[in-house]
């Protein structure tokens, strides 16, 4: 078996309810993992671990906004979950520059935080940062 | 002897079960080890009620926080992308659905954690964390970060482990 190093050299895009982002900056993944160590009083040899839910945060900053969220957010309703897709698309350091996905469940897949975007003469970028929840499975291809 | 290391370089870090069935990772960026003791390795002297002098030290539990940075990731077949390491190696003795991380399931513990650096004069340097011990090492975090900005060097995939026992060096 083959063993070796994949490289991926950016993003391509972002497709989230079927529309296609492309004004993407920069992508963040937090896979996070509820595991801490036991312990019992007086002793100093860990026991082992304890393990509670697992989930991950999906960070998107846009140059300058996206609209692909806008049936599943807002500010008088309680959020859904994304309707169609949550396809992140990268571009793998190769010579054909093929293409690498990653796709998100998007019905387990939520809005959970919209940071505060800035509109600014002068400013070097205008970012909108996006963060989706989401616990179900990522599929890479 | 005294141990005077000077680090140069990772050169590579293996992760599995045992020396021989393990992954070789060497696009490592950096690995780092650091000690988590939650209120330092001893809180207040524990002082006797009504009591001037202090009676005794008491002493927190500490425990490895292991963390290295890849670039972009590590697959144990080339071919297909969805081979990430951390999905596909087996990491216990006699368990083949062992992984560092499951998508809906526990963590497996990782019995073979090893990591290769290089000192300053070409001379390697063993930091052995696991040792086919069970339930002592774990992945506990997977992070992605891509930037399309300009200069970018890397896009990288960040792991953290906690290591429950000594580290032994060679």
């Amino acid at each position: 078996m083959a063993e070796g190093a994949i490289k991926l050299k950016s993003i391509a895009s972002v497709t989230t309810n079927a529309i296609v982002s492309t004004n993407i900056v920069g992508f963040r993944e937090e896979h996070v993992m509820n595991i801490t160590p036991q312990f019992m009083p007086n002793t100093y040899q860990g026991l082992g671990f304890l393990q509670k839910a697992k989930w991950r945060n999906l960070v998107f900053t846009m140059d300058s906004d996206t609209n692909a969220f806008d049936a599943d957010w807002g500010i008088t309703a309680a959020n859904t979950s994304l309707g169609t897709s949550l396809i992140v698309t990268f571009v793998v350091a190769d010579a054909a520059g093929t293409a690498e996905t990653w796709t998100y469940q998007f019905a387990k897949s939520y809005v959970s935080r919209r940071e505060p975007g800035r509109i600014e003469d002068g400013a070097a970028r205008n970012t909108t940062v996006w963060t989706i929840l989401m616990y179900g499975t990522k599929l890479i291809a | 002897m005294a141990f005077l290391p000077k680090y140069d370089k990772v050169t590579d870090i293996e992760i599995g079960y045992d020396a021989l069935n393990h992954v070789t990772i060497t696009n490592v960026l950096y690995f780092a080890p650091r000690v988590i003791n939650p209120d330092g390795d001893m809180v207040d002297p524990m002082t006797r009620i009504n009591d001037f002098n202090p009676g005794g030290v008491h002493q927190n539990h500490k425990y490895w926080e292991l963390e290295f940075a890849l670039d972009s990731d590590w697959l144990t077949d080339t071919t297909n992308p969805s081979t990430r390491w951390a999905y596909t190696q087996q990491t216990e003795t006699g368990v083949a659905g062992s992984r560092a991380i499951k998508e809906a399931a526990d963590n497996s513990t990782i019995q073979w954690f090893l990591v290769n650096v290089r000192e300053h004069d070409g001379t390697a340097t063993v930091l052995q964390y696991a040792d086919e011990d069970a339930n002592v090492l774990m992945c506990t975090s997977e992070i992605s970060e891509f930037s399309n900005e300009d200069g970018t060097p890397h896009q990288t995939v960040t792991f953290r482990f906690i290591c429950l026992q000594e580290v032994v060096r060679s």
